[in-house]
């Protein structure tokens, strides 16, 4: 009983967060640091453009990298588990149990 | 009772973890010429690690070529030289063809081949040092042209993104020769050649990365 009590007033300060991050304009949420925020105020500029295509960039690599990194390590272990019971019957073979 | 999320992913790091020799023994996997228990070696973990490193080296790098290519109105510069295209072109078959002949060597080690292995190897090798004395007579053309790091972004960009491949490939030569010799001596075999698959591994790495810099940076 209080573990659910103690879900439920988790859910509730996590609902509560998120309505008062609502709650916050997307112009203040969408500052960057001072400097670039007043060397590119122009979104036209293309030193803007770049700096947005950049920062989009550095911004994905390392969650297509560990993305990658850990498809990889999942595909392995799926692998490996379909692999093994044909291994047991291999070796059952060459110590002539079957 | 368990979550789901730790049901599905504790087990499988589980099972990826390092051993000790004992725990294997206990689990009663590899003995002799059986797979390791672990789905993923060691020395592959090793390789995705050193592999995550540089490539985050590279995106940083790609990252401030992209800042100037993007945030310049004219790229590249109406006064530089351009970048030689056609030799280029063949350079990247060059490194391609090493990636292939790499390929060969790990067949030919899985067969316990170690003539081809070598053969293989030292041909690799030479790939790799033709690419780069290919690499260093354009750059050496393109200084004269007028090309130079303090160029600007353009000129600094350039030799910083393609210089820094050119060094990992030097590298990249450099470990080959050093397996290379370990498999003239006779020192891998089919059940024994984590250090010719790592080699390789970082070899085909330094190939596609050449692949995307290449896409970027000459076109």
């Amino acid at each position: 009983m209080r573990t659910v009590w103690n879900r439920l007033a988790g859910g509730l300060i996590g609902v509560s967060v998120a309505m008062a991050v609502q709650t916050v304009p997307a112009r203040v949420l969408a500052q960057g640091c001072a400097m670039c925020a007043t060397a590119v105020d122009d979104a036209n500029d293309p030193l803007a453009r770049g700096l947005n295509v950049s920062i989009m960039f550095l911004l994905a690599m390392p969650f297509a990298l560990v993305g990658s990194v850990a498809l990889w390590f999942t595909y392995m272990y799926w692998r490996s588990r379909l692999r093994r019971p044909s291994l047991r019957v291999l070796r059952s073979e060459r110590e002539g149990v079957l | 009772m368990r979550s789901p999320f730790v049901s599905a992913t504790i087990p499988p790091l589980r099972a990826m973890m390092p051993r000790t020799a004992a725990a294997r023994r206990r689990r009663g996997a590899w003995r002799g010429d059986e797979p390791p228990a672990t789905p993923v070696s060691n020395a592959r973990i090793a390789i995705v690690v050193v592999l995550a490193a540089e490539i985050m080296f590279f995106a940083g790098l790609i990252g401030a070529y992209l800042l100037f290519r993007f945030g310049t109105v004219v790229w590249p510069p109406a006064d530089l030289p351009r970048l030689p295209l056609g030799v280029t072109w063949l350079n990247t078959l060059v490194l391609m063809a090493s990636g292939c002949t790499m390929l060969a060597a790990l067949r030919a080690v899985r067969e316990d081949n170690l003539r081809g292995l070598t053969r293989s190897l030292c041909v690799t090798g030479l790939l790799g040092v033709l690419f780069l004395s290919v690499q260093g007579s354009e750059w050496v053309r393109l200084i004269r042209h007028g090309l130079r790091p303090s160029s600007g972004p353009y000129g600094s960009t350039f030799y910083v993104l393609i210089g820094s491949h050119a060094a990992h490939v030097a590298m990249a030569v450099l470990w080959l020769g050093i397996v290379a010799i370990g498999a003239w001596r006779g020192r891998f075999s089919s059940t024994r050649y984590a250090a010719v698959e790592v080699c390789a591994i970082y070899w085909f790495f330094v190939c596609a990365l050449w692949l995307a810099l290449f896409a970027l940076v000459y076109h």
